[in-house]
């Protein structure tokens, strides 16, 4: 009997009892509580890892041989003009944070701008919102746009400036110069939102804040083809008031218009006769949490931690959803983007959000590059899409929150502080934001290294020549 | 009126025409099935490629999104459109969307076939400058013998190679020419074996010698 009870079968078949019940153990864990344990980062790690995440949209859905990026993961989607910019950004920024390699990011802006400047079609510099991204050519029947052609010399200015001294600033400023700002005023005062080469003009034009302060500055900083400083006073500041904050607001209340002019441009310090477009941006936001809170009643989606109405893909398709003030549209449709790119605005309130979506949504929210675009409880329904504009808006902001590098850098650019005197915006304790540039110091120079020739400044050399 | 001088039977030399009929024929359908495959097989295969299941399906998603797109920009239009009319904008942007890819595909076999045509104009050129020569190089040498002829060379022979045109007329001339050459020389001979007898005129020896002949 007792060598029975020792028998090498008795003893593995307890060993098999023992992982049995240990298997069990685990597998009735909650998976949230697994996914815990798999990883915990902190709010930094966190930010990094979507950052990182988001940048590698700009590397796989980009063209390689014209280097112009897919508006979306959705098949057949188009490269959109916007996106384009958002990836020479995005790129720069990959680059810097060591997740792209120099020889890569450099190759691939070089070779987006060398597109935009040959191959591109454009009007008169403006180019078309959509694009083959195989060749370049106008497609979807699209429009000449302003503000898609604007976001994307702000991100070619950009990449400009992370490489300095480099063909790639040379391209993006000729691209910049060869826009004809004036032409797409359409004789008004206004800038208009687009042009078709068998209907002219479209009927619309930018005519109140929205994200139209990117448009705006890049107009009249322009060094060739310049509107006048004082159409800066043409646009609507239409304001009103939220829970008691005055807010100036764009139409659709969307976050997405708060935040696209201020990724690039640092208004932190900037008064235009009294509005500070930073506080204001992060007002709206504020505003927006609380729109949601609000109606957390009527739709499960929202929440104190489950905010950010900002255009995005909803179970009825793409909407500009938003909060008050403003139109307000919204049907219980949360885009985490929308939040996580408010991080520079309301650190805080944008981190709990992300944190939120990370932990509780991450299986069907989280993929390969980020957050998913969009999804509403209610429906139960789960944007499968990333769109390129989305990502990119969230990398530049992050950017910002976590050191403001591409503040610092924008607004080196000789337009943008040409833009900020003309319009005599106020920098605090200052009567002039920047001392007055001679018409020369306009032309590309390195600004980083004074007393150094190009030669003599390392982070003017070519990448063949960086070990 | 017709002139006394016009050609009445155009097959002269049948074999050597129907010989150049059969090449130039046999090239231009080389010509044509390689312009007809490719035209053929190049629109087809975009075609099908675009018109697929898929493509459509995706192109119809893409129609939706951008009409989507529109309104959200453009605000003052999501406060007017009812369903009907965003759904009459959606097919105005695919049969849009339609007329481009056509647009890119018949841009696309033009591509391939101007590709395809360059080096069949290299490959026609080449073949009529092949074909051409079994012609030219036969005329070139009776140009230099109609020279040599001129100077009163009567030695001169054309010689053709292997598969040259026009062997059976440089035959029947050389004979001629031979025939001539065999005459002067008996000629040359007579006034000479005469001219030890009798006095010949002056031109006729003049004359005579100055012709070259196989004889000499």
């Amino acid at each position: 009997m007792s060598s029975q009870k020792n028998s090498p079968s008795s003893k593995q078949l307890k060993i098999k009892r023992i992982f049995s019940a240990l298997l069990l153990c685990i597998l009735s864990f909650p998976p949230n509580f697994l996914l815990a344990l798999e990883e915990t980062l902190s709010d930094q790690e966190l930010l990094r890892k979507i950052q990182r995440d988001s940048i590698q949209y700009f590397v796989d859905c980009s063209d390689p041989a014209t280097g112009l990026t897919r508006d979306s993961t959705q098949a057949g989607a188009p490269s959109s003009i916007a996106a384009t910019g958002f990836s020479l950004a995005a790129l720069a920024i990959g680059q810097k944070q060591g997740w792209i390699s120099y020889q890569q990011a450099y190759h691939q802006i070089l070779k987006t701008l060398e597109t935009a400047l040959n191959n591109a079609q454009h009007q008169n510099g403006f180019f078309y919102h959509f694009l083959d991204p195989k060749t370049g050519r106008r497609v979807w029947a699209s429009e000449a746009s302003s503000i898609d052609t604007a976001l994307f010399i702000a991100g070619a200015l950009l990449a400009g400036e992370y490489f300095k001294g480099s063909p790639i600033e040379t391209l993006a400023q000729q691209i910049y110069e060869r826009v004809d700002w004036k032409w797409m005023l359409n004789q008004s005062d206004l800038i208009c939102m687009g042009w078709k080469p068998q209907t002219g003009f479209l009927p619309y034009f930018w005519d109140s804040y929205s994200e139209l302060i990117i448009l705006q500055a890049l107009a009249i900083g322009s060094p060739t083809h310049p509107i006048p400083p004082s159409l800066w006073n043409q646009w609507n500041r239409f304001e009103d008031e939220y829970n008691g904050t005055k807010i100036v607001y764009s139409h659709s209340g969307s976050l997405f218009t708060y935040q696209y002019s201020q990724a690039f441009i640092d208004f932190r310090e900037l008064d235009d006769r009294g509005i500070n477009y930073f506080e204001n941006s992060k007002n709206a936001t504020l505003a927006n949490k609380q729109f949601c809170l609000e109606n957390s009643p009527r739709f499960k989606t929202y929440g104190e931690s489950s905010w950010g109405l900002t255009a995005s893909l909803g179970p009825g398709g793409y909407k500009a959803y938003g909060a008050l003030p403003g139109q307000a549209l919204h049907d219980g449709t949360i885009a985490p983007y929308g939040s996580a790119s408010s991080v520079a605005f309301t650190p805080e309130e944008s981190i709990e959000a992300i944190r939120f979506f990370y932990e509780n949504f991450r299986d069907k929210l989280y993929g390969k590059y980020g957050f998913k675009d969009s999804f509403n409880l209610d429906k139960d329904w789960w944007a499968q899409e990333y769109l390129g504009i989305d990502q990119g808006i969230a990398v530049l902001m992050i950017e910002n929150y976590l050191g403001g590098e591409v503040w610092k850098r924008f607004m080196q650019i000789p337009a943008i502080q040409q833009w900020v005197n003309a319009c005599h915006l106020k920098m605090k304790g200052r009567e002039n934001a920047f001392p007055e540039q001679t018409k020369g110091s306009r032309k590309i120079k390195s600004r980083n290294s004074p007393g150094k020739t190009k030669a003599e400044d390392s982070s003017l050399r070519p990448p063949e020549q960086i070990s | 009126m017709q002139s006394k001088n016009r050609r009445r039977h155009f097959l002269i030399d049948k074999p050597f025409q129907f010989r150049y009929m059969s090449w130039v024929l046999l090239i231009l359908l080389i010509i044509s099935a390689t312009l007809i495959i490719a035209l053929h097989f190049g629109i087809w295969g975009y075609a099908l490629k675009e018109f697929s299941d898929e493509s459509t399906r995706n192109a119809l998603k893409m129609t939706s999104r951008l009409n989507d797109y529109e309104i959200a920009r453009y605000q003052s239009a999501s406060e007017v459109t009812l369903p009907k009319l965003a759904f009459i904008r959606e097919t105005e942007l695919f049969s849009n969307r339609q007329r481009e890819i056509i647009q890119e595909i018949l841009s696309k076999t033009r591509q391939r076939t101007i590709f395809l045509g360059i080096p069949l104009l290299f490959f026609i050129g080449w073949g009529s400058i092949f074909i051409s020569h079994k012609v030219a190089g036969p005329l070139y040498h009776f140009n230099r013998i109609f020279k040599e002829l001129k100077t009163k060379n009567l030695t001169a022979r054309v010689r053709l190679r292997k598969y040259d045109e026009g062997k059976k007329t440089a035959e029947t001339f050389n004979q001629a020419v031979l025939e001539l050459d065999r005459s002067i020389a008996r000629m040359k001979k007579a006034a000479r074996e005469a001219g030890e007898h009798a006095k010949l005129p002056n031109e006729l020896t003049e004359e005579l010698s100055q012709f070259k002949t196989t004889q000499d």
